[in-house]
C-alpha cells in the first residue's frame, strides 16, 4: 500500500525523475526558441479548434425547423394575448360586486349565513362573535364567477420588506367604492352610494351599515372625519392641506359629519369627475380607525401614555411614532382588510391571516375571502423569474417582467401555472422625458443653452423623429406591440390617435432639418453637433434600475447618427431623486401612470405634481395649487409656473375645466386640447405602447378574470375580485398556525423595554435580537477574561493574539466608518433634503427627528463614538447603546433597529460556514490522503484537475447553475418558510436547499486544503520513522492514520483561520443568487440603499465573525500543536 | 538556498553542450575533466526546471494566446462589440464545415420564432454555405484606436440571406449571439482585453504596495516593522468581498468608464498585496544578514543599493510567484463585482459584464452558449494557478 513512501526519501517533491540529458543544448535561449516557434502556433491552433469545439458542444440541434405549433395553438395564443376590449361594452363589462336591494337584504341568498371553518371552531370556541354580528345584514357581494372552497395560503414575492406595502395598497383597496375588472362601472364598496348636488359642489356619502374593523369595533363616519381633521387636515401630522384629489379648483373643501352612517363633502366650485377619485383615492380616506390612533395623536392623546410610548418605541417625536403605527406590518392596528398582519416579523416571510370581520360575502352568503394567508417572501430582483417561472407564486403580477415572456410561457406545463395578459393602463413601460424645466447654473454655461434646446420644441420634435423605432420593438418586442406616444390607449374615452402617431417616424432627414433649423449647424472633431457658439455639446441621459437601461443603447446611437451626442448614466435611486428634485439633469427615463385615466393621473400630459419628470418644478408650483396662485406655491423653491402664453398653461386650464365638468363626454371633449398640445410639442419621447401585464396564476387557483386593467389607480389587483379566488384543492396545513395568529396575535417589538406589553406572546425573534447584542457583550467581556486567565497561566503566544484582537477591531471600525462615512450623501442627507425641499411643517419635525436619532449635527469623531458606543458608559442611557455594548444601531430606511434584522441572518451564516467546513474537511481529507499516497497516478492528476477547476469557477456561477438544474432556491420552501416550528419536515426542507450553498462555498475550499493536505503528508511520508515503522512490517492503513496523517493535519486546523473569513465574504454573492437569509445579501441591499449605519454594522459584525473564527482556529492550533504551546515568542 | 549562493559553475559531462567558457574561481585548478565546462545562470536553471512541467508550460502558451487576444481584438474579433445584428437575436454558434470546393465554411442560419412564447430558434441552411475568408478586406477599423487597418483575422463573405419576407446579412457567430444579435466571440476577445489589464495593472498596484511596505518591513526592522505587521494583520482580517462590495457601490455612478476602470483595480489590490507583503518581508529578513550583503553595506553601499542590488535579485523569483498567484483574485473579484452590477458597467465590455447577461434563467436553459466568458475566466484563473505552482517549483525546488 506505501511503495511510494520508500522511494519519496529519495525524490524530490516535483515531477518524477527525467532525463537530464536535453536534446537540442541545455543552453537556455536556443531551446527556448524552439519552444516558442513551435508552441505559440500549436497553442494557437489548439485554442481555435477548442473554440470550435465549444461552439459545436454549446450548439442545439440546427438540422431541421422546430415542430410547428397547431393551428388551434396558435390562435389560443394570439387569442390570450389581446388584450384589448369594447369600453362602451356596458353590461358586458366585468362586474364583481354585485348590488343588492336594500330592502331585501334579509330576503336574498346572499344574507350573510356560511363561514370559514377556522372560523366557525372560535365563534364555536366563544373566542369570536357569530358571523351576523360581526358583518352586520348587508355585506358586500362579490360574485367572482363560481362558489369557491375555504382555505389555503397566497403565496407572493416581493423585492424588499418595504415592498409588502402593497398589502395595504392594492390587496386591501379598503374605499369607499371601487373600480371593476376593467375600469367601469364603478362599484360600491365600503360606502353605499353617493347624493350628488345639481350644481356638483355637494356630495351625501353613505356608509354599508354593519361594518367593524378588524378588531370588532364599528366602522362609521367618526373615521373617515377623524382621517379628515386628524390626519391630512391636519398640522401635527399632516401638511395641514386637503389633498389634491379632494381640491376643485381654487375653493375649500370641506368635510361634515351627518350620522354615524352619512357624511358629506362639500366644495366651492364644481367636482366632475367625483365618482372616479372616489375609486381610485378613497382607499386612504378609510385608513385610520378613531378609537386606536386617537390615543397616539398628539392633539388627542393622553400626554403620559404617549411619551410612555414614545420611550417605548425610542422615537423622539409624535410623527415618527405615528407613521409606524399604521405602517401595514403594525398588528396592532385594526384594519379594514380582507387579510390583516397578526404576527410581527422583521424578515420574511410575512404572513397575513383572514380577517374575521371582513364585510363581505359570495352570493351564497359566505364569508370572503375564500384563502386563509398570505405570505410575502422576499427575493432579489434578478431572482424573481426564476421564482415564478418555478410555481412559487399562488398569482401575481407585480415584477412580472416582459423580457421573461419567453421562459413564462414555456414552463407553464412544467411548473403548474399558466400566465394571463392583462390590460396596461400605464401607456409606457418606458419613456424618454426631456427636461423642460432643466436647472441653469451660472457656473456652468452650457447648462443654459441645453436648457434653452431642451425647452424648444423643435429639439424634442427632432430627437423622437431621429429615434428608430422599428428596430427597438421588433429586437425587444417581438413585434408585439406599436410605436406610439404616450397617449391615453385605443380603450380610453379619451384616445388620441394624433397625438398617438405624433412624430414616431423613423425620419433622420426631418430630423437633421430641424436641428439645423436650431443653429446646431457647426460639427465638433468627432462629427458632431456643436452649440451655436461652437462649444461641444453633450447631453446626459440618466436612468436607475428601475425601470432600467431598456433600449437606451439603441437611442443613444440613433441619436448619434443625427449628430446628437448623449452619454448614458446610471445613478443610485437616492442620487437620482435629489438630482431629479433639483432639476439638474438633461433627459431621465422612466415609466408613465395611469395614463388610461388622463383626468385622474394628468402625468404625461400636463403634470401634477414632482414625479412628472419632464417638468418637476411645474408639476410642484401645479400641486401647490399655483395655478389658483396660492401662497402654498411660493414657499419652496423649484416651484414655478409655466409663463401664461405657454401651451403647457393652457393644457393646465384644460385638465382645471375638464374636471368641472358633469359628464363625461364633456370632459373628453375639453381635455382634448391637452392632448393636442402634447402632441404638438412632445412632452416626453416614447417609443411604443406597452407590452401586456403578465400575470402568473397557479393553475389551481380559480376565479381569475381573463382580463383586467392593471394599473395604480385602478389597484389592480385589489379591483380583479381578490377575495373570490380560492383553491380547486385548498391545504389546510396552515390552519392551526391561522387559528393561533387569530387569537394570539404578536404587537411590535417596543425595544425601549419600558412600556408593558399589551397583547400576549413575546416574540421568539425578538429574543434573537437581544440574544446577538447579549453575544456581542458577552464575548467582549469573555475575551477580556481568558486574556487575564491566559496571560497568567503564561501563554504568550495566545495572549499576544488576544491583545491584537482589541486593537484590530479598533482600526477595522474606524477603516468601516471611515468608509462609510466617506462618500456625500446617503440615504439620511438624501431624506432630508428631500424633506426640505417640501417645507411641510411635519416635514420639518421629521427632519428634526431624523437628525436627532442620527446625530447628524455631530462631527465625524462623534459619531464614531456614538456608534461605538462610547457615550452609554457616561450616559447609561438606552439611546446611546453602540455597538459595544452589542446594540448595532438603527437602519435609516425602516428605522428598525439593526439586531433585530440581523439576529437570525448571523446564526444562519455561522451555522451554513460552519456545515461548509465540516463538508471541506470531509472531502478534502480523504482526497489529500489519496492523492499523497498515490502520488502521480491517475486519480491524483484528476482530482488535482478537479481541485484547480473548483477554484477557477465563479462560486455565484456555480450556484446559478445547479440552482437551475435542481429547481430549488431560497433556504426553506415557502409552506415551510413561515412556520416558525421546526418539525421533522422542516429540517428535511432545509436540508433539500441548504446542499448547494454548502456544495458551491465548499468546493473551492476544497481544492486548496486538499492540496494542503497532500503537500504535508508527502513531507511527512518521506521522514525516515515511516519507512522504520514499514520496515518492522506495520500495516500502511494503520501506519497511515495513526502518524503521519495526524500531524498533517495541524496545519488544516490553522486553515479555518483563512476558511472561516473566506466563507464570510464568499458568502455574499452566493447568498443573493441563492436568496438566502443570511447577512451577505442585507449587507448588500443596505449599501445599495446607501443605508450607511446598516451597511456599515453589517460590515463590522462580519469582520467580527472573521477575527473570532481566526481565533478560534489559533486557540485550536494551541491545543493540538504542543510546538507552539512551548515555545516562547513564536510567530 | 539557490537564492542565495554564488553563481554556479557546475561541471557538466556531456560533451556535445556548447557550455559558455567561464574561468574557474581562484584557486582551483583544472579538475580531471578535460572537456569544456558549462555554466548556467541563475534563471538559465529556472527555465530548466520551468520547462519540465509541462502543464506549466502548457499554461503559459495559453496566457500568451489569451493575452494576444487581448492586445489584438481589433483584427481577431470578426465584429465589433456594440454591432448588433436584430435578425438574429440569440443565435446559436455556427457550424464549420470543409470541403476542397468551398473550402471552409458555414451555413446561414433562418430564424424561426415560436408564435406562441416567442423562443428564437435556428435552423441551418446546407443549401446556403458561407464562406469564411481568411484576412480579407472588411469595415475599417482603427486598431488600438490609432493605426487604420481593414483586414480581419477571419471573417465570413457579405451576402444577404432570404429570411422570410425580408433579407438579412450573412454571419459567422463561433459562440452565437447574444439578446441583440451581439457576436459573443467578439465581444468576449474586446472583454479579454479590459478583464486581463484589470489583472495586469492590479498585480501593478500590489507589487508597488506589497514591495515597499515589506521592503521597509523587512529592511527596517524593529517597531516599523512590527507596526506593518499588526498593519498586514488587520488588513487580513477584513472579510474580502464585503469590503469590496462596499467600497465599490460608493464610486459615484456618473464617473468616466475610465475612472471606474482605475478605481476598481485599485480597489481590488487593496486587500492583495499582503500576500507579497509577508513574502518579501521575510526573504529580505533572512538575507539581511548574509555576508554580502553586510559586506556591502561595510564597503559603504547606499541603503538603497544594498536593497535593490544584491538582496532584490534573490527573491525575484519568489515575487513573480506570488505576484502569479494573485492575478486570478483579482480577475475573480472584478468578474464578482461586474456580475453584482458594482464594478465595471456597460457600455463597458469585460468577462464580468458579459456574465451579468448570464445571471439569468433563460441564458442556462435555452441558450447556453451565453456562458462561454465562464470557460475564458476558467481558464484565465487555471492558467495563472497552474503558471504560479510551475515557476515555484522551478525557482525554489527545496522549499
Amino acid at each position: 500500500m506505501l511503495p511510494q513512501g520508500v522511494e519519496l526519501l529519495t525524490h524530490r517533491a516535483s515531477g518524477p525523475p527525467r532525463e537530464s540529458r536535453d536534446k537540442g543544448g541545455v543552453r537556455g535561449r536556443g531551446r527556448w526558441l524552439q519552444i516558442w516557434l513551435l508552441g505559440v502556433p500549436l497553442a494557437a491552433l489548439v485554442f481555435a479548434l477548442g473554440l470550435v469545439a465549444l461552439g459545436s458542444a454549446l450548439r442545439p440541434k440546427l438540422d431541421k425547423a422546430p415542430p410547428e405549433r397547431s393551428r388551434e395553438e396558435v390562435a389560443l395564443a394570439v387569442q390570450n394575448r389581446d388584450v384589448s376590449f369594447d369600453p362602451k361594452g356596458g353590461d358586458a363589462l366585468p362586474r364583481i360586486e354585485k348590488p343588492v336591494d336594500p330592502l331585501l337584504v334579509y330576503d336574498v341568498p346572499s344574507f350573510p349565513q356560511g363561514q370559514s371553518p377556522i372560523l366557525e371552531e372560535l365563534v364555536a370556541a366563544g373566542k369570536l362573535p357569530p358571523l351576523l354580528d360581526r358583518i352586520g345584514p348587508q355585506p358586500v357581494v362579490l360574485d367572482g364567477g363560481s362558489p369557491g372552497k375555504y382555505g389555503g395560503t397566497w403565496l407572493n414575492v416581493a423585492t424588499s420588506p418595504y415592498d409588502v406595502f402593497m398589502i395595504e395598497y392594492r390587496i386591501g383597496y379598503a374605499g369607499l367604492f371601487r373600480w371593476s375588472p376593467l375600469g367601469y362601472p364603478i362599484v360600491p364598496h365600503l360606502a353605499l352610494g353617493v347624493d350628488a348636488s345639481e350644481d356638483r359642489k355637494t356630495y351625501v356619502v353613505h356608509l354599508r351599515p354593519g361594518v367593524r374593523w378588524s378588531d370588532g369595533h364599528p366602522f362609521g363616519a367618526d373615521d373617515i372625519l377623524f382621517w379628515w381633521k386628524y390626519d391630512e387636515t391636519n398640522k401635527t401630522v399632516g401638511d395641514g392641506v386637503p389633498p389634491s384629489w379632494l381640491i376643485a379648483g381654487k375653493g375649500e373643501t370641506r368635510l361634515e359629519k351627518i350620522d354615524d352612517l352619512t357624511f358629506s363633502i362639500n366644495f366651492d366650485e364644481p367636482f366632475g369627475n367625483f365618482m372616479e377619485v372616489m375609486a381610485a383615492n378613497s382607499g386612504s380616506m378609510t385608513r385610520f380607525p378613531k378609537h386606536y390612533m386617537e390615543k397616539y395623536h398628539p392633539e388627542t392623546a393622553d400626554p403620559a401614555f404617549l411619551a410612555q410610548e414614545l420611550k417605548a418605541f425610542a422615537l423622539s417625536s409624535p410623527f415618527s411614532l405615528w407613521q409606524r403605527l399604521w405602517r401595514h406590518d403594525n398588528p396592532e392596528c385594526p384594519r379594514l382588510w380582507p387579510w390583516v398582519p397578526r404576527t410581527f416579523s422583521n424578515s420574511p416571510p410575512f404572513v397575513y391571516v383572514r380577517n374575521p370581520y371582513y364585510f363581505a360575502v359570495d352570493p351564497q352568503g359566505n364569508q370572503l375571502p375564500y384563502i386563509d394567508r398570505m405570505q410575502f417572501d422576499v427575493k432579489t430582483s434578478q431572482m424573481l423569474p426564476l421564482a415564478f417561472t418555478s410555481g412559487e407564486v399562488t398569482m401575481q403580477g407585480r415584477h412580472v417582467s416582459y423580457d421573461n415572456y419567453t421562459e413564462l410561457m414555456s414552463r407553464q406545463k412544467d411548473a403548474g401555472y399558466h400566465v394571463l395578459h392583462w390590460y396596461p393602463a400605464s401607456r409606457s413601460n418606458w419613456v424618454i422625458d426631456p427636461n423642460l424645466n432643466r436647472l441653469v447654473d451660472p457656473a456652468r454655461p452650457s447648462t443654459a443653452k441645453k436648457a434653452a434646446l431642451l425647452g424648444d420644441k423643435r429639439f424634442r420634435q427632432a430627437l423622437s423623429l431621429a429615434i428608430d423605432r422599428d428596430a427597438i420593438i421588433r429586437a425587444r418586442f417581438d413585434n408585439q406591440v406599436r410605436a406610439s406616444q404616450v397617449e391615453p390607449g385605443p380603450e380610453s374615452p379619451f384616445h388620441s390617435q394624433k397625438l398617438a402617431d405624433a412624430f414616431i417616424e423613423h425620419d433622420p432627414g426631418r430630423a437633421n432639418a430641424l436641428l439645423d433649423e436650431l443653429g446646431l449647424r457647426g460639427r465638433d472633431v468627432d462629427g458632431m453637433r456643436t452649440f451655436e457658439d461652437g462649444k461641444s455639446m453633450t447631453f446626459y441621459l440618466t436612468f436607475t434600475a428601475f425601470p432600467g437601461i431598456g433600449p437606451a443603447e439603441f437611442v443613444v446611437d440613433d441619436w448619434r447618427q443625427v449628430g446628437v451626442r448623449v452619454i448614458l448614466r446610471e445613478q443610485s435611486r437616492l442620487l437620482f431623486q435629489t438630482q431629479r428634485d433639483s432639476a439638474d439633469f438633461d433627459l431621465v427615463v422612466w415609466t408613465s401612470e395611469s395614463d388610461f385615466f388622463p383626468m385622474l393621473e394628468p402625468r404625461a400630459f400636463a403634470p401634477p405634481d414632482a414625479e412628472a419628470l419632464y417638468a418637476t418644478s411645474w408639476g410642484r408650483w401645479f400641486a401647490r395649487g399655483g395655478f389658483f396662485d396660492s401662497p402654498a406655491s411660493r414657499e419652496v423653491k423649484n416651484s414655478y409656473g409655466p409663463p401664461q402664453d405657454h401651451p403647457m398653461y393652457a393644457s393646465y386650464r384644460a385638465l382645471v375645466e375638464a374636471r368641472q365638468l358633469p359628464s363625461m363626454q364633456e370632459r373628453v371633449a375639453r381635455f382634448s386640447e391637452a392632448l393636442d398640445n402634447a402632441a404638438e410639442n412632445l412632452w416626453s419621447i416614447n417609443i411604443s405602447e406597452p407590452t401586456p401585464f403578465l400575470v402568473v396564476v397557479d393553475n389551481d387557483l380559480r376565479n381569475v378574470p381573463r382580463n383586467a386593467l392593471f394599473t395604480n389607480v385602478t389597484r389592480t389587483p385589489g379591483n380583479a375580485g381578490i377575495e373570490t379566488y380560492y383553491f380547486e384543492h385548498p391545504s389546510h396545513a396552515a390552519d392551526a398556525a391561522t387559528k393561533d395568529a387569530l387569537l394570539h396575535p404578536t404587537p411590535l417589538p417596543r425595544t425601549g423595554l419600558a412600556a408593558p406589553v399589551a397583547t400576549l406572546a413575546p416574540n421568539a425573534l425578538q429574543f434573537a435580537g437581544h440574544g446577538i447584542a447579549s453575544i456581542i457583550r458577552w464575548s467582549l467581556l469573555g475575551i477580556g477574561a481568558l486574556l487575564l486567565l491566559l496571560i497568567s497561566v503564561r501563554h504568550p503566544f495566545v495572549a499576544r493574539r488576544l491583545l491584537i484582537l482589541v486593537p484590530t477591531l479598533a482600526i477595522i471600525s474606524v477603516v468601516v466608518f471611515a468608509v462609510i462615512e466617506l462618500p456625500p450623501g446617503d440615504y439620511l442627507s438624501t431624506r432630508v433634503l428631500m424633506l426640505s425641499e417640501t417645507g411641510d411643517a411635519n416635514a420639518l419635525a421629521q427632519i428634526d427627528e431624523l437628525r436627532h436619532t442620527f446625530h447628524f449635527d455631530d462631527p465625524v469623531w462623534k459619531r464614531y463614538l456614538r456608534w461605538m458606543g462610547v457615550e452609554w458608559f457616561r450616559t447609561q442611557d438606552q439611546a446611546d447603546l453602540g455597538l459595544l455594548q452589542g446594540s448595532l444601531g438603527r437602519s435609516m430606511e425602516t428605522g428598525a433597529p439593526v439586531n433585530d434584522l440581523v439576529g437570525e441572518r448571523i446564526v444562519l451564516t455561522v451555522v451554513i460556514s460552519l456545515a461548509t467546513i465540516l463538508f471541506t474537511w470531509i472531502v478534502a481529507i480523504p482526497i489529500g490522503v489519496y492523492s499523497a499516497v498515490r502520488q502521480y497516478s491517475f486519480g491524483d492528476y484528476l482530482f488535482t484537475l478537479i481541485g484547480f477547476l473548483g477554484m477557477s469557477v465563479p462560486p455565484f456561477l456555480l450556484a446559478l447553475v445547479l440552482m437551475v438544474a435542481a429547481g430549488v432556491s431560497g433556504l426553506f420552501s415557502p409552506e415551510y418558510a413561515a412556520q416558525t416550528v421546526w418539525s421533522w419536515g422542516k429540517v428535511v426542507d432545509l436540508l433539500k436547499h441548504v446542499w448547494i450553498p454548502v456544495v458551491v462555498m465548499g468546493v473551492s475550499g476544497t481544492a486548496g486544503l486538499a492540496r494542503v493536505m497532500r503537500a504535508n503528508l508527502l513531507d511527512e511520508l518521506k521522514k525516515p520513522y515511516v519507512t522504520s515503522a514499514r520496515a518492522r512490517g506495520m500495516r500502511p492503513w494503520r501506519l497511515l492514520l495513526k502518524y503521519p496523517v495526524r500531524v498533517a493535519l495541524n496545519p488544516f486546523v490553522s486553515g479555518i483561520g483563512h476558511l472561516f473569513p473566506q466563507l464570510i465574504s464568499g458568502g455574499a454573492i452566493v447568498g443573493i443568487v441563492l436568496s438566502l437569509p443570511i447577512v451577505g445579501p442585507l449587507q448588500i441591499e443596505a449599501l445599495v440603499a446607501e443605508d450607511t449605519y446598516l451597511a456599515g454594522s453589517m460590515l463590522m459584525v462580519l469582520s467580527l465573525l472573521s477575527v473570532l473564527g481566526t481565533l478560534v482556529a489559533d486557540l485550536l492550533l494551541l491545543w493540538l500543536d504542543p510546538r507552539i504551546r512551548y515555545e516562547k515568542g513564536a510567530a | 538556498m539557490l537564492d542565495s549562493m554564488p553563481r554556479e559553475s557546475p561541471p557538466l559531462a556531456t560533451s556535445d553542450a556548447p557550455g559558455v567558457e567561464t574561468a574557474l574561481p581562484d584557486g582551483v585548478h583544472g579538475t580531471s575533466r578535460a572537456v569544456p565546462v558549462g555554466a548556467l545562470s541563475q534563471w538559465q536553471l529556472i527555465g530548466l526546471r520551468f520547462r519540465r512541467h509541462r502543464l506549466a508550460v502548457a499554461s503559459l502558451f495559453a496566457l500568451f494566446i489569451l493575452y494576444a487576444l487581448a492586445v489584438f481584438s481589433e483584427p481577431i474579433a470578426p465584429y465589433a462589440p456594440y454591432a448588433r445584428h436584430l435578425d438574429y437575436p440569440y443565435a446559436p454558434p455556427q457550424s464549420l464545415h470543409f470541403n476542397l470546393k468551398q473550402g471552409l465554411h458555414t451555413y446561414a442560419l433562418e430564424r424561426y420564432v415560436d408564435p406562441v412564447t416567442f423562443r428564437k430558434q435556428y435552423v441551418e441552411l446546407p443549401s446556403e454555405p458561407l464562406k469564411i475568408r481568411f484576412f480579407a478586406v472588411g469595415e475599417a477599423y482603427q486598431l488600438w484606436g490609432v493605426i487604420p487597418l481593414q483586414r480581419r483575422l477571419f471573417s465570413v463573405e457579405p451576402r444577404e440571406i432570404a429570411q422570410g419576407a425580408t433579407r438579412a446579412p450573412s454571419t459567422f457567430f463561433l459562440l452565437g449571439a447574444d439578446r441583440y444579435g451581439r457576436d459573443v466571440f467578439s465581444r468576449t476577445v474586446y472583454g479579454a482585453r479590459i478583464s486581463l489589464s484589470v489583472g495586469m495593472i492590479g498585480v501593478l498596484f500590489t507589487f508597488v504596495l506589497g514591495l515597499c511596505l515589506g521592503g521597509l518591513s523587512g529592511y527596517v526592522g524593529g517597531r516599523t516593522d512590527s507596526v506593518i505587521q499588526r498593519g498586514i494583520e488587520v488588513v487580513n482580517a477584513f472579510p474580502q468581498l464585503p469590503l469590496w462590495i462596499a467600497l465599490s457601490a460608493l464610486l459615484p455612478g456618473d464617473w468616466s468608464a475610465l475612472a471606474v476602470y482605475f478605481s476598481i483595480t485599485l480597489l481590488l489590490s487593496l486587500l492583495n498585496w499582503t500576500g507579497l507583503a509577508r513574502v518579501v518581508r521575510g526573504k529580505i529578513l533572512s538575507l539581511r544578514e548574509e555576508e554580502y550583503a553586510v559586506a556591502a553595506r561595510l564597503m559603504g553601499a547606499s541603503h538603497a543599493r544594498v536593497l535593490f542590488r544584491h538582496l532584490l535579485p534573490g527573491f525575484t523569483s519568489h515575487i513573480i510567484v506570488a505576484l502569479t498567484l494573485s492575478v486570478p483574485g483579482v480577475i475573480l473579484g472584478e468578474t464578482a463585482l461586474s456580475f453584482l452590477g458594482l464594478g465595471l458597467r456597460p457600455p463597458i465590455v469585460s468577462w464580468g459584464v458579459m456574465l451579468q447577461d448570464c445571471m439569468d434563467v433563460k441564458a442556462v436553459r435555452y441558450y447556453p452558449w451565453l456562458l462561454s466568458p465562464v470557460l475564458f475566466i476558467v481558464g484565465t484563473v487555471l492558467s495563472f494557478n497552474f503558471l504560479g505552482d510551475g515557476v515555484r517549483d522551478a525557482a525554489d525546488p527545496y522549499g
